[in-house]
């Protein structure tokens, strides 16, 4: 991965031309905003003023006070449209080109609802799921790629967040669950309803079993799958993730859920284009791929290719 | 009155002593069911010897003691030996092949053939699936050691001579072997 100073280097040569470009619009648009908010405030303030007096002028000012402050929303809306467009489709590719050589990124794709089933991370029957920035890397040998994803039961929301999979470097047959410990998990719930003929997997390491709670159809393969060092790299994951990260390991694929309730690779219409906007974007694409090295996916000394 | 008390104490010792004997019962027998997934993948493990031996004493010379001493290993292996021989054994046989295979190095041929890159994954799966089963096999033992050594359990084991068993435990020259990837580097 890229370091800071080549991130800089990168956006000072590249990206820097399209962010003040983009910058530029936005502050125009933001001041078109207020103007017509300002215009549409005062129209607003004597159309009271005209309400209470009784005055013969109520339409008058009550028309521009509409007309305004529509046209406040629809500028916003069209702004917001308009630099997510264009940083989905011009910005955000070229901050892939630059960090990866083997991706595929789309922005309106969703991962697809037998995926989501097949991790069997989630509790309930998933209904339908939404999601957008579809994201496929190949490194080195693993294949991974996640999504923004919003799982519904019937119209109950059971998870938002980051959805990951990405190819295992051994053989499993079995199913195997480390899911977080913590009971006000939402996660917690799936050991009562789905797993219930799951048995648990008391671990060596007190730490990771604090942390989490291991389910499995198959004692020895869970251990086989959960080596004390990837158990270390997994609390080290969680640790960076900062968050209930939860997984899954199921044929010969592993899932990842990371709940996240902010909205991913969007622009924000009051934030300025700037370094810190690229380096809050750089983040988490760093955090998801990362976890193919961080859980050291790539090591291929077993018949799995 | 006194009679009933007596009779209702009885019978919840009774019961208190079903469960615990069965308790320690369902603890032993994961025990043996632990160390038979041991046994699977030593069996396994055992069947990937001559092969793996074949393959490599075409190209190393100098280590054909080494190759010869595994093969007379695996022959002295049989069903009669108790579990703590047979894992001995194996033990060695482990320890021996593991010394071949880190003098991949020396020989690039060796290094090269598929065959061999096959045989030397399987061995590092093989291997790691028993680490796992030992695993398994340690917390079985664990459970079922508490489960007999913890009051007042402990008076029903006596009675009915349940003994702790061992763990299954690494020894030093195992500790220090090298990872099974760096027998790649």
């Amino acid at each position: 991965m890229k370091s800071e100073i080549e991130l800089q280097v990168f956006f000072d040569s590249i990206l820097k031309p399209e962010f003040d470009s983009l910058e530029q619009f936005r502050i125009e648009r933001i001041k078109k905003c207020k103007k017509y908010f300002f215009i549409g405030s005062s129209c607003c303030i004597l159309f009271i003023i005209s309400v209470f007096i009784n005055s013969f002028f109520i339409i008058l000012f009550l028309i521009p006070t509409v007309v305004c402050f529509g046209l406040t929303f629809q500028v916003l809306f069209d702004m917001a449209k308009y630099l997510k467009r264009q940083f989905k489709c011009s910005v955000l590719p070229k901050l892939l080109d630059f960090l990866y050589t083997d991706y595929e990124y789309i922005p309106n794709q969703k991962i697809a609802k037998t995926v989501l089933e097949k991790s069997m991370l989630f509790p309930h029957h998933v209904t339908s799921a939404e999601g957008e920035d579809f994201m496929r890397f190949k490194l080195g040998e693993s294949s991974i790629m996640f999504c923004e994803t919003t799982v519904y039961c019937i119209r109950e929301v059971i998870f938002s967040g980051i959805f990951i999979s990405a190819t295992f470097n051994k053989h499993f047959n079995s199913k195997t669950f480390v899911l977080p410990a913590k009971p006000s998990s939402f996660f917690y719930s799936i050991k009562k309803q789905l797993f219930s003929n799951f048995s648990q997997v008391k671990l060596e390491d007190v730490e990771f079993d604090n942390v989490f709670h291991v389910l499995s159809t198959d004692q020895v393969e869970a251990r086989y799958i959960l080596t004390t060092s990837l158990m270390k790299r997994i609390l080290d994951y969680k640790n960076k993730t900062k968050s209930e990260v939860s997984f899954s390991f199921v044929d010969d694929r592993l899932y990842c859920a990371i709940p996240n309730y902010s909205n991913l690779f969007e622009p924000a219409i009051f934030e300025t284009f700037d370094f810190n906007f690229l380096k809050r974007n750089y983040n988490p694409l760093k955090l998801y791929t990362d976890l193919v090295e961080d859980l050291n996916l790539n090591l291929r000394i077993w018949t799995k290719e | 009155m006194t009679g009933y008390i007596i009779l209702g104490v009885l019978i919840l010792l009774a019961l208190y002593v079903i469960s615990s004997y069965n308790y320690i019962v369902r603890k032993k027998n994961a025990t043996d069911n632990a160390f038979g997934s041991i046994d699977a993948m030593l069996k396994k493990r055992y069947d990937l010897i001559p092969n793996l031996v074949e393959t490599v004493k075409q190209y190393m010379l100098h280590e054909s003691s080494i190759l010869t001493e595994v093969t007379k290993l695996r022959s002295q292996l049989s069903d009669n030996l108790t579990n703590d021989d047979k894992i001995e054994l194996h033990n060695e046989i482990s320890k021996k092949i593991s010394t071949v295979l880190m003098t991949v190095e020396n020989y690039p041929n060796l290094k090269a053939n598929q065959n061999f890159i096959q045989l030397q994954e399987t061995w590092n799966e093989t291997e790691e699936q028993i680490s796992a089963a030992r695993r398994y096999y340690n917390t079985a033992i664990t459970e079922y050691n508490n489960s007999i050594q913890t009051f007042p359990s402990n008076i029903i084991s006596n009675i009915f001579k349940y003994s702790t068993k061992k763990v299954f435990e690494i020894d030093e020259t195992e500790r220090k072997n090298i990872s099974a990837k760096d027998l790649f580097n």
